[in-house]
């Protein structure tokens, strides 16, 4: 068992799209070859290859490759749906760090009572958003980019695509209906921080308890929290670009050649 | 067409393996890994590491394709499929290497010759 979770520990220090790729794959031949081959040599494979693919293979795994479209040009939607869901995960789990470092933040301020009722529906409202963004689903009747309930599986599935790129671009607060634009999540947690930061810097003394001698160093916790912000502001509109680009490739497969 | 798949030659003994497997039927990457272990009576064994690394280029470079196997009771199980490009570069492989096979041949008599 141990040498087990070894086995796995090592196929996670493999760059994330390699990963994702075959690792369940070769945790499913350690399962079924270590009794004949022994642990060794399979941790070995394991450990040359983890070299193999960060020295060698580095530049090929941070700019891979579409596959070339054979069979029907089905690899290439496979490829993009695998590059877009590889990103779509790494988006939300910074997502998950920028409302928990949000929450720590806030907490650290030097506020006399941090929690009120606006402040509570603001936070709950956050954990929703992330909840329900981070799924890709959305009811169908709400329907802004949606194609519609086709009963086609096909159809499903692109509806769900659609749901998770209006979920990164709701937390992005990228996302307008009706030239209003809608605020997600990720939009909230940073109102949240920024107005308690604002009071705290305003000396606003009602509300705080006044520690000047801290103060900096929540100024430089919400620089920091300000360029995290548009870090994952990247991250999550290059995930949105790729499920962008999947969808477009799955049009493109289903659409009948006219000529 | 044959120019082609010349471009991909020669080809190192893991990927030709690999891809001598795959010429009979679709595999999935244990498969494939006991078929060449088969091939060579147990002397050249590959391993996952090697063998995932060997299959992502080979399908970038569209010599395999990933096949999705209908009622497959374990999802971690992928199947693989030889593109008809792919056997045409083992076809080039083989023939280049009966040509170094044959020129061996030529070469070698000789020497046994003397030395009988």
């Amino acid at each position: 068992m141990r040498i087990r979770s070894l086995y796995c520990f090592l196929l996670r220090l493999h760059p994330a799209q390699f990963r994702n790729k075959f690792e369940d794959q070769m945790l499913w031949i350690f399962d079924e070859s270590v009794a004949t081959r022994g642990a060794a040599s399979l941790l070995l494979d394991v450990f040359i290859s983890l070299i193999r693919q960060w020295v060698l293979r580095s530049g090929y795994w941070r700019n891979p490759r579409p596959t070339m479209a054979f069979d029907g040009g089905t690899a290439l939607t496979e490829q993009l749906r695998r590059n877009a869901e590889t990103l779509h995960r790494r988006a939300w789990r910074l997502n998950f760090l920028w409302g928990a470092c949000g929450l720590v933040i806030y907490l650290m301020l030097p506020l006399s009572s941090h929690w009120n009722w606006i402040v509570l529906m603001m936070f709950t409202k956050a954990a929703y958003s992330y909840l329900k963004n981070r799924r890709g689903r959305r009811p169908l009747e709400q329907g802004f980019l949606s194609i519609g309930s086709s009963p086609d599986a096909l159809a499903t599935y692109r509806n769900q695509l659609e749901g998770k790129l209006d979920g990164l671009r709701l937390w992005n607060g990228s996302m307008t209906m009706k030239n209003i634009n809608l605020i997600g999540g990720g939009v909230l947690v940073l109102l949240i921080v920024l107005n308690a930061a604002m009071l705290a810097k305003l000396h606003y003394r009602p509300y705080l308890e006044i520690d000047r001698g801290r103060l900096w160093q929540f100024s430089i916790g919400v620089v920091i929290l300000a360029v995290y912000w548009l870090f994952m502001k990247r991250c999550n509109d290059r995930a949105a670009k790729a499920i962008q680009q999947e969808i477009d490739a799955m049009d493109e497969l289903l659409t009948p050649q006219s000529d | 067409m044959n120019n082609a798949a010349g471009n991909f030659l020669p080809l190192s003994p893991a990927i030709l393996h690999i891809l001598i497997s795959l010429a009979g039927e679709d595999r999935h990457g244990y498969g494939i890994m006991q078929e060449v272990a088969l091939q060579s009576d147990g002397q050249y064994k590959l391993g996952p590491g090697t063998l995932y690394d060997n299959l992502q280029r080979l399908l970038d470079q569209g010599l395999v394709s990933e096949v999705n196997r209908k009622g497959e009771e374990d999802s971690r199980r992928r199947y693989y499929r030889l593109t008809s490009l792919g056997k045409r570069v083992v076809n080039a492989e083989i023939g280049r290497l009966e040509g170094v096979f044959r020129q061996a041949k030529v070469h070698l008599r000789p020497v046994k010759a003397a030395k009988s």
